[in-house]
């Protein structure tokens, strides 16, 4: 399934719409700029038959392998772009977040995919929604990353004092700061009822809610690590550039801890099982 | 028929001259009248800013035309020709045009990428039409004028960021809080850049302004100004908690805020950022207080820096400008020597109409009874004919507007079918 026409169209279009984006954002050019949106449409678009088009070949949802999630959360990860590209004008955010697209369509390709076995519980709702908000969730965080990475280069400028580069092109720290809050903060729900749904599987299907194999713990952590960023922002001040290092630390964790976790230990990937 | 300006600018001018030629508007309608009913000019509008008093109009006759615009200038502000003459610049024909839109494109000005010249000409425009001292070539000029400035604006650089401390210092603000409606700003001391900068966060959207002086009345005075609250200076620190942007500027020889103090403050705001601005010499903030966490301070030499990079910013984008305006010159020219020969082009279709008419009157008449449908052939043959033989020479007639025979083509079209004399060509 990796070595596909339809594979390769949709990573050339990431790829062009990324550069375009960022030719017309150095150039401060407006017809870049506008193709640059156009492209990422178009890449969404061919991502979007993609994913369809391993539904209806497969059968089976695309989330029941590990290269299957990564082009869900990639995928929710470009709409989250698009809708806040044209709300708030903001172009200049595709070349933040295209590259973890890339990253996380790349990756994908080159680890060898993990398809979890077919299991009693295959259709059960409960499982589908589990894994369907923990990526939603996933997808979420890392746009929030995105947005840190923007708030500590633009904070960089102020506090610098060197307003040149990126600093035009780059929003407000203030708006920067909003999307890497909203995006924690839209996230974060979803996250919690990963947690929560995979507790309660765990429960039906081994009769324990908590079992400390690798990927149960590492997802803990990652939530837990959420959760004190949230405690910290909202009771004690942590905003602006502190903030942005929790966003950045933890998305890192999660890449790591996902990859970790799916691919070095020894387990199936993927799915808690 | 030619496009001319006659005018001077702070450039030629001192402002002790150009204060006497000026037009206020209240007498821009008198002058536009008594300009246009000269008879040398045929369309005429009036430009006049603090920085240039520009006429622009059409002429017949470019001598005459010229000299008609410059007499009037001086006399109608009861001055002679002479002493005008070394300050007066003239451009006519392409260098008019290109020299508009130059103006228009604020690259003539004294800070290049200044905003107001831009509603002046739409304003002298206005006032023109009004008057009806303009007409075809005017309305497509300015038209395309104004075309020229927008594209200036949305396709360049040029008047995008802040060459004044003042308007930097607004700037920055933005690129912190995102937008700086409903901030709370604080004045420490007193003095023109200070009130200026005041003002322009107050016209951007600030709502609440605080004033504080080490004498009181002093800044009770300057918060009345602003419609704003004086602060009691003992107390100005507490205070900051509410502020988000301080504009400091007091005759201190000393610094009167320091890093500790505003590290509490910040975290008694929650982190909320506060931007400083310090204007004065000595600085008043000590430069550490940049360190803390969510505090920026800018003092006069970063601000001036800034206005400088904005400078050169605006110079290189000076190319982008200068390319836009010559090829809406290049446009306007190309629409303008066409034109010329419109007159021809229509005089040639109404002498052809005119002979079709008769002849086919006289065949239908000698014809008898016809059906409609044989009617209708003989007629539509007739007006093929005709389109068909004029089509060459009308298009190639407006192909060769552009160019330099354009008169000759004119000339000889006019000859060869007797159509009299071109009246808008002199």
């Amino acid at each position: 399934m990796h070595a596909n026409i339809l594979v390769s169209v949709m990573m050339l279009c990431y790829f062009v719409a990324l550069l375009t984006t960022l030719f017309g954002v150095t150039r401060n050019n407006n017809s870049w700029r506008t193709w640059g949106l156009k492209g990422t449409l178009l890449a969404f678009l061919v991502h979007s038959f993609y994913l369809a088009y391993r539904v209806i070949v497969t059968g089976v949802a695309p989330y029941r392998s590990s290269y299957g999630s990564m082009l869900i959360v990639a995928w929710v990860l470009t709409l989250i772009l698009i809708l806040v590209e044209y709300r708030h004008k903001l172009d200049i955010a595709g070349v933040f977040v295209l590259p973890v697209v890339l990253l996380l369509l790349g990756l994908g390709q080159i680890l060898p995919e993990q398809t979890s076995p077919a299991h009693p519980e295959v259709k059960s709702a409960l499982l589908n929604i589990h894994i369907i908000v923990a990526l939603i969730g996933y997808a979420s965080f890392a746009f929030a990353f995105a947005g840190s990475i923007m708030y500590q280069i633009q904070e960089y400028h102020l506090k610098q004092k060197k307003l040149d580069g990126l600093y035009p092109r780059l929003p407000s720290l203030a708006l920067c700061d909003k999307l890497n809050r909203y995006s924690i903060e839209a996230g974060y729900p979803f996250f919690t009822l990963a947690i929560v749904l995979g507790g309660m599987l765990s429960y039906r299907l081994q009769g324990v809610a908590f079992r400390p194999i690798p990927k149960v713990l590492v997802a803990v952590f990652c939530w837990l690590f959420y959760s004190v960023s949230l405690f910290l922002r909202l009771h004690k001040g942590w905003r602006g550039r502190k903030a942005a290092y929790l966003s950045i630390i933890g998305f890192v964790i999660i890449l790591v801890t996902y990859f970790g976790v799916n691919y070095l230990v020894l387990g199936v990937g993927g799915v808690q099982v | 028929m030619n496009v001319v300006v006659v005018g001077l600018s702070f450039k030629t001018t001192p402002i002790a001259v150009r204060e006497q030629v000026s037009f206020p508007e209240r007498i821009l309608a008198d002058a536009l009248g008594v300009l246009y009913k000269k008879p040398q000019i045929k369309e005429c509008l009036i430009l006049s800013t603090c920085n240039r008093v520009e006429i622009y109009a059409v002429v017949n006759h470019l001598e005459d035309g010229i000299k008609a615009i410059s007499s009037f200038m001086a006399t109608y502000h009861g001055l002679t020709v002479e002493t005008l003459a070394n300050c007066l610049y003239l451009h006519c024909g392409h260098k008019a045009v290109t020299h508009l839109f130059r103006v228009v494109a604020s690259l003539d000005s004294m800070v290049v990428g200044e905003p107001q010249i831009f509603g002046q000409v739409k304003l002298a425009y206005a006032m023109a039409s009004e008057q009806k001292t303009t007409s075809l070539i005017f309305n497509k000029l300015f038209e395309t004028t104004n075309r020229v400035g927008k594209r200036i604006r949305n396709e360049t650089d040029i008047a995008r960021c802040a060459v004044s401390i003042s308007f930097a210092a607004v700037e920055l603000a933005r690129k912190i809080f995102g937008t700086i409606e409903g901030k709370n700003a604080l004045i420490i001391g007193a003095g023109e850049m200070s009130e200026l900068t005041a003002k322009h966060l107050i016209s951007n959207g600030v709502t609440g302004i605080f004033v504080t002086n080490r004498t009181y009345s002093k800044a009770e005075e300057l918060a009345a100004e602003f419609k704003g609250q004086a602060v009691k200076f003992e107390e100005f620190l507490d205070f900051l908690v509410q502020i988000d942007i301080v504009i400091s500027s007091t005759g201190a020889p000393h610094t009167i805020i320091h890093k500790d103090e505003i590290a509490a403050v910040l975290r008694k705001r929650k982190n909320s950022p506060i931007f400083f601005i310090d204007i004065a010499v000595p600085r008043d903030i000590d430069a550490a207080v940049n360190e803390v966490d969510n505090a920026y301070l800018y003092d006069i030499d970063d601000l001036q820096t800034v206005v400088q990079a904005n400078i050169d910013e605006r110079t290189r984008e000076i190319p982008r400008v200068e390319a836009i305006i010559g090829k809406e010159e290049r446009d306007f020219a190309q629409w303008f020597s066409t034109q010329a020969v419109v007159p021809t082009i229509v005089a040639l279709r109404d002498g052809a109409e005119s002979i079709r008419r008769r002849e086919l009157d006289k065949t239908i008449g000698k014809l008898g009874e016809l059906s409609e449908k044989e009617r209708n052939h003989v007629v539509a043959m007739s007006k093929a004919i005709v389109n068909k033989i004029l089509h060459r020479p009308v298009t190639r007639l407006k192909d060769a507007a552009c160019l330099d025979d354009a008169v000759h083509y004119d000339d000889a079209l006019r000859h060869l079918f007797d159509l009299g004399e071109n009246k808008k060509r002199q």
